[in-house]
């Protein structure tokens, strides 16, 4: 699916913001593989560069959380006790508040746009990781090796930097995996209730709020992204599953 | 003081930092917001264009012309006295139509836990005692998949389904047992997929510990030993998630409601967020927080009172 997304737009090269009035609506044909919707574009082109915008989102998302919670989990791991009390506690907070009901807020706060609307994911998404890292962090800090360097006098700074980060590194990448499917299910849901890409723009979450319309004469509209949607997140769900199998295992 | 009773201390204090962080977040929110809210409140009495006296006199009305340290207290006062503002859309008190609007979310919430729970409970036990039979593959690969489908989408194929096409149920939510079944349906299959794998993990490492091998051994029957020796200490492990899934299950009816228009308090937040009607969501995020909150206390009390070795410290 992601190298559909990637180079798909290459081989099928039809605007996917032409508008044809005159086949609205056509079933899936030669010319059209999957048809056309409600302004006669094919959805086979406006799927596959809807796939850009919402896995690009999810990926930018995800690399936004995962700098943003280890900044703040290795400052409760390396901080004083008192900093460490207080970020919890706030991750608590935007922990206790649904991140899609934040993120409405926020997108209602900031003005209405793509942009904004990754940067309300990344607000409300990056406690998780927070938690996750600052329980890592602690834990590779009390490993004997760092009482070593420690010892030998290497500043803080630097055992984070050198030592604890590279060996978090697969860790990292395996928390960064299990969230990216969640990440574009709450991207999408979003964009579906109109907050996100304006409606030229396809992207698969608004790809479904185009369809409600006419979703009872062509569910075909609605089913597609749909169906797209959790193909990809099922496949990574599954390879965050084997990499986190792997990584434990690598453990042990 | 014994360690349990500065524990639960422990858990409250904290409980209540959270909650005061989540009214400064509610206060912030309804504060950033483009937009001013005397012209707006003016606007929702009616008044299209009002003159700008008016508006000034509203701002001094509102306290608006203090500084922000002072709004707050004010605001906080204010619900401490039930007061939680007007909206900007209708001009009314948020806490009339939040008053409106909660029961028919707590029903279906309801209905969505009872469901999730009666379903995913047996199902996980059962998928742990009949490890690798067929029933527990099905299972994991449901859970799988539920796990990666969008619920807004799920819901439109549903909706497909049993409205247009079989007409067995309406389309449009309502608060009547008809009308909440399909989208408490929805609300409640990812929490199925989650909570029957989490029961099947738990019960398996109950399962495996050593004083379930001795009392096997000991001649105890299957069945003695599931629900004696086994089951009570996998409920007192479960109740932690479950009391936060009670608490996401409102997140989730957010998104759900405003699919099946469903007269409650989510498709009400989002309504309000597209309009920017700011001391609704305020509202919104300050009861979200609550319930966590509250969620989590239940659950440490719960641990304390299902769980003998967290009371035993006290005799000791």
């Amino acid at each position: 699916m992601v190298v559909a997304v990637s180079i798909g737009p290459l081989f099928w090269q039809v605007d996917p913001l032409a508008q044809h009035i005159g086949q609205r609506l056509n079933p899936p044909s030669l010319s059209n593989p999957l048809g056309t919707d409600q302004f006669g574009r094919d959805v086979l082109a406006r799927i596959l560069i809807g796939g850009r915008w919402s896995l690009a989102g999810a990926a930018l998302v995800c690399l936004g959380t995962s700098c943003l919670g280890l900044a703040i989990g290795a400052c409760c791991a390396l901080g004083p006790r008192w900093l460490d009390y207080l970020l919890s506690r706030m991750t608590e907070t935007l922990q206790a508040i649904p991140a899609v009901l934040l993120a409405l807020a926020l997108s209602a706060i900031l003005s209405r746009s793509f942009g904004n609307l990754l940067l309300a994911l990344v607000l409300t998404n990056w406690t998780w990781y927070a938690r996750m890292y600052r329980a890592l962090i602690m834990k590779e800090l009390a490993m004997p090796y760092i009482e070593g360097a420690q010892v030998i006098g290497v500043k803080p700074l630097a055992i984070l930097t050198r030592h604890v980060l590279p060996n978090l590194f697969g860790a990292l990448v395996v928390v960064a995996t299990t969230n990216f499917g969640s990440v574009i299910l709450n991207l999408s849901a979003l964009s579906f209730i109109g907050f996100g890409l304006n409606p030229p723009t396809p992207e698969w979450g608004n790809l479904i709020n185009e369809s409600r319309t006419f979703f009872q004469r062509e569910p075909r509209l609605m089913i597609i992204p749909g169906l797209c949607i959790a193909t990809t997140v099922l496949w990574i769900n599954l390879l965050g599953n084997a990499l986190r199998d792997r990584v434990d295992l690598d453990k042990t | 003081m014994s360690t349990l009773i500065r524990q639960i201390a422990g858990r409250l204090l904290s409980g209540l930092i959270v909650l005061w962080m989540v009214s400064v977040l509610a206060f912030l929110i309804i504060h950033a917001a483009p937009g001013d809210p005397a012209r707006m409140l003016l606007n929702a009495n009616g008044l299209d264009a009002p003159p700008v006296e008016a508006v000034e006199a509203k701002r001094r009305e509102l306290g608006l012309d203090q500084p922000l340290l002072k709004q707050y207290s004010n605001w906080i006062g204010g619900i401490v006295q039930g007061n939680f503002g007007n909206s900007y859309h209708s001009g009314k008190p948020v806490w009339l139509l939040y008053r409106e609007r909660l029961p028919a979310t707590l029903l279906m919430a309801g209905l969505a836990l009872t469901l999730s729970l009666g379903i995913a409970i047996p199902l996980g036990l059962l998928s742990a005692i009949k490890r690798h039979s067929l029933l527990d593959h099905a299972a994991q690969l449901i859970a799988v998949i539920g796990a990666a489908i969008p619920g807004f989408w799920i819901a439109l194929v549903l909706i497909l389904v049993f409205a247009a096409k079989l007409r067995w149920l309406p389309a449009l939510g309502s608060a009547t047992f008809k009308g909440m079944l399909l989208p408490a349906i929805i609300l409640a299959l990812p929490n199925i997929a989650l909570t029957s794998r989490l029961v099947r993990a738990t019960t398996l490492d109950v399962l495996n510990q050593q004083y379930i091998v001795t009392a096997r051994a000991k001649g105890r029957s299957e069945h003695g030993l599931l629900f004696a020796h086994a089951l009570p200490n996998v409920a007192a492990s479960l109740i932690t998630p479950i009391s936060l899934e009670i608490a996401f299950l409102l997140t989730g009816t957010v998104i759900i409601e405003h699919v099946f228009a469903y007269p409650g308090i989510g498709r009400m937040a989002v309504e309000a967020a597209l309009i920017g009607d700011m001391p609704v969501l305020g509202l919104a995020v300050l009861i979200a927080g609550g319930i966590y909150v509250i969620a989590n206390w239940c659950a440490d009390l719960g641990m304390a009172a299902l769980d003998p070795r967290l009371r035993q410290h006290r005799q000791s």
